[in-house]
């Protein structure tokens, strides 16, 4: 069932990139990997640094003195 | 009177450096290596240590480590507030 | 062991009650993806863990759910303080009230009480890393789902503290995943579990 509706997908986006005059070489969505050389069959999170501090006062109020942690719910898409 | 601190004010510092102190430990537990981390864990560690000191002195002990900094003659571990309450933060 | 900081580690200051919220929020005190499972979960793992950094960190991030815990209660106390027994009936709460009154219980918001069957120490810790990395995104979305329910600010503050919590903890347990895979053979992870295998 789900395989019928995800080559119905990559026949849009292929009829969509022909209508456009991208390239179609193939109808599948070529992604690339940033992690190609990390061995497979496991989970990887990136490494954190040390930079970005919030001053203590923000980052108590934040709920993290790291901005690169300081992820806020939002409830709806598009927002940050 | 005296240069007594305001008690929220100082509680809220308290609270502010405690949780920096902790953010670094935790990045330091992964990253033991970290200069940068143990600096400013040594940098916030100090200014929470005689935070606390200063508070018990006038307000009662938040730590047990404390308890003798408070003075007097009654065994204010237990007084109020307790953090749940409202005031106690 | 452990000492006792007489604070919240933020504070808890709610002035209106609300008993409809406090029986969702509980679900963070004794609820399957709650405070107090996180907290048993990873002090539970953390004696057969073979790498100081990762005992390290359960020991550091379990110690601070049980602080995280302390607030849900906090906030559960504030939102039921002094109630009525009419409030409690209009509420809903009534069937909370009559098993504990106003005293504060380690169940979820449907009634279940703690158990440990929310919780695994699989000794194993490539295994036990990912438990916690997923308990870490569970009660993350459980704190998205009760910020849609609440409009309280003084509720919402220290729920968004707790939520931003888990999102950090994430982050430290993937990087100790991260050591447990350096100190293993890429080319097959799962040959032995170094908590156990000589």
């Amino acid at each position: 069932m789900s395989n019928y509706r995800s080559n119905d997908m990559y026949r849009q986006q292929y009829a969509q990139n022909a209508y456009m005059q991208q390239p179609v070489s193939t109808p599948c969505y070529d992604r690339g990997d940033p992690l190609e050389n990390m061995t497979i069959a496991m989970a990887y999170v990136p490494w954190q640094q040390w930079r970005q501090i919030y001053e203590p006062a923000k980052g108590f109020h934040r709920g993290t003195i790291f901005k690169e942690l300081d992820k806020p719910f939002v409830g709806k898409r598009g927002g940050r | 009177m005296n240069n007594q601190p305001n008690r929220k004010e100082m509680l809220n510092m308290i609270n502010e450096i405690s949780f920096a102190v902790l953010e670094t430990q935790l990045y330091l537990d992964t990253h033991p290596c970290s200069t940068e981390a143990l600096a400013y864990f040594e940098e916030c560690s100090q200014i929470r240590n005689q935070a606390l000191k200063e508070y018990a002195k006038y307000y009662g002990p938040l730590t047990i480590d404390t308890a003798t900094s408070a003075c007097n003659d009654r065994w204010s571990w237990i007084n109020d507030p307790w953090p749940w309450q409202e005031g106690g933060c | 062991m452990w000492t006792y900081e007489k604070r919240l580690q933020y504070p808890v200051k709610i002035t209106q009650t609300n008993p409809k919220i406090a029986q969702i929020i509980i679900s963070q005190y004794g609820g399957p993806d709650g405070e107090l499972g996180a907290s048993m979960r990873y002090l539970s793992q953390r004696y057969t863990t073979p790498y100081k950094e990762v005992a390290g960190l359960l020991t550091d991030v379990g110690t601070e759910e049980l602080a995280h815990l302390e607030m849900i209660c906090a906030i559960v106390y504030q939102l039921t303080k002094d109630l009525s027994p009419e409030e409690i009936q209009r509420s809903g709460f009534d069937k909370y009230y009559v098993d504990h009154t106003l005293g504060v219980y380690p169940q979820a918001a449907g009634g279940t009480a703690w158990t440990a069957t929310y919780i695994q120490s699989k000794g194993d810790p490539i295994t036990d890393l990912h438990e916690d990395l997923a308990a870490e995104q569970k009660a993350r979305t459980t704190y998205d789902n009760i910020l849609r329910m609440v409009k309280d600010p003084e509720v919402c503050d220290p729920i968004r503290f707790l939520r931003e919590r888990e999102i950090v903890h994430y982050q430290r347990f993937g990087e100790c995943l991260r050591i447990i895979q350096d100190n293993l053979d890429s080319e097959n992870f799962y040959a032995f579990n170094p908590s156990f295998d000589k």
